[in-house]
């Protein structure tokens, strides 16, 4: 079971950005912070909306240092086509045919054999900062992944529904 | 197809039609023959089986006609009813009815881009997306198909028609002769229902008529044998 303060684990996974397909590692994005999404399936109704937040969204992560990316179990040529159909995406959608990565991180749906929809926020250490899942029906607020990851680079405590301009403290407070 | 959409889906509807009519056949046939089989054998004149069998072609035709009105009306409602609810769950949850009917071609065997596209096209009329998510999804067909009145129509005159058969050959006979010409009538007009049946569905004829005969053989006797039991009560025979 992943665990907040955990390495994230390793991958290499094929994906798709722009009509074009390479090969994603973690590693490769040391330094940076990177918020990976699982969702189940590509061509569903409620998953778009999602793929699209986040890429709405797009810019403002990369300000802030930090890469999307997406990850299904479906083939890098299906992305592709679900990134067309989408109208394109500044992002790269990756690939686990095998569901290995989703099973490393703990998000794979044993009976449906798909990943369930979780984000996690990893740290250019490579640690798991911030980890959320959800059940199939409800979309996810990228509002509020970009609101926990802006918290996050604070490096400090921040109170509760805490947003950029909140003021944050210094102490290390147990509870 | 030479034929309009509309008059397609206008002949089908007439074609499920059918089932009040070989119901109402059927039904005042059997029920009738069975009848008289029984009363002949507690009497010698023709005019009281006769006038029981009227008696009870007019009953049964109009307890058979009301019936087939409340059903029909009952299952319109409900049908109404049902389309209702879905209608309003396509619009409070329109991602998850799209996705159920992506889900319901693509078990069918659609590839789930061209189930999604398709899902998607659809979704631009409501209507189209609200008929076609009710038909694919719960399997209710419109409710047009439901017509109490023509329902009722159908079964009643059907009743008398299929009453009248086992009736008229006492018309002709005594009753000694009467019953056996009766029953032979009676079978040949099953034979002949069934037959027509058959050659609505393109089944085999044959089978269909004896399957028919099969029934009415059944009936007949079973009412012969009542109506054995019962003479001796009545002192009759």
């Amino acid at each position: 079971m992943i665990v907040i303060g955990d390495k994230a684990p390793e991958f290499i996974m094929k994906g798709v950005l722009k009509g074009k397909v390479s090969e994603y590692s973690l590693k490769q994005f040391k330094g940076k912070w990177v918020i990976l999404f699982f969702y189940p399936k590509d061509f569903t109704f409620v998953c778009p909306t999602e793929v699209k937040g986040f890429n709405k969204l797009h810019l403002e992560f990369k300000k802030i240092n930090a890469e999307i990316l997406g990850v299904s179990v479906d083939p890098v040529e299906m992305h592709k086509e679900w990134v067309d159909e989408l109208g394109g995406l500044d992002y790269p959608l990756l690939s686990d045919p095998d569901r290995k990565v989703s099973a490393a991180y703990g998000v794979l749906n044993p009976k449906e054999q798909v990943a369930i929809r979780a984000s996690f926020i990893i740290g250019p250490d490579s640690v798991i900062q911030c980890g959320s899942a959800y059940s199939s029906n409800v979309g996810r607020s990228v509002a509020e992944t970009l609101r926990v990851l802006k918290a996050l680079q604070t490096g400090r405590m921040c109170p509760a529904d805490w947003k950029p301009g909140d003021e944050t403290f210094e102490t290390e407070l147990k509870y | 197809m030479s034929m309009t959409l509309d008059q397609e889906k206008k002949e089908i509807a007439l074609k499920g039609k059918i089932r009040d009519f070989v119901f109402g056949i059927q039904d005042g046939l059997i029920s009738t023959l069975g009848l008289l089989c029984g009363v002949q054998s507690a009497t010698d004149n023709s005019k009281t089986v006769i006038i029981t069998g009227i008696a009870a072609m007019f009953t049964g035709a109009l307890s058979m006609a009301t019936g087939a009105f409340l059903a029909t009306k009952a299952e319109k409602e409900i049908f109404e009813k049902e389309l209702k609810d879905q209608e309003d769950y396509i619009e409070e949850h329109p991602y998850l009815a799209h996705e159920e009917l992506l889900e319901s071609l693509n078990k069918e065997g659609l590839s789930r881009e061209s189930a999604y596209r398709v899902v998607k096209l659809f979704s631009k009329q409501k209507m189209v997306f609200v008929r076609t998510f009710q038909e694919k999804v719960l399997g209710m067909s419109s409710s047009e198909m439901s017509r109490p009145f023509l329902s009722a129509l159908v079964m009643y005159l059907s009743f008398v028609i299929g009453a009248a058969v086992p009736i008229i050959p006492y018309f002709l006979f005594n009753v000694d002769q009467g019953v056996w010409v009766s029953v032979g009538v009676s079978a040949m007009t099953l034979f002949s229902v069934g037959v027509f049946k058959s050659w609505l569905a393109r089944k085999s004829l044959i089978r269909g008529g004896l399957e028919f005969l099969l029934v009415a053989c059944g009936s007949a006797f079973l009412g012969w044998l009542v109506g054995q039991f019962l003479a001796p009560e009545a002192n009759l025979a």
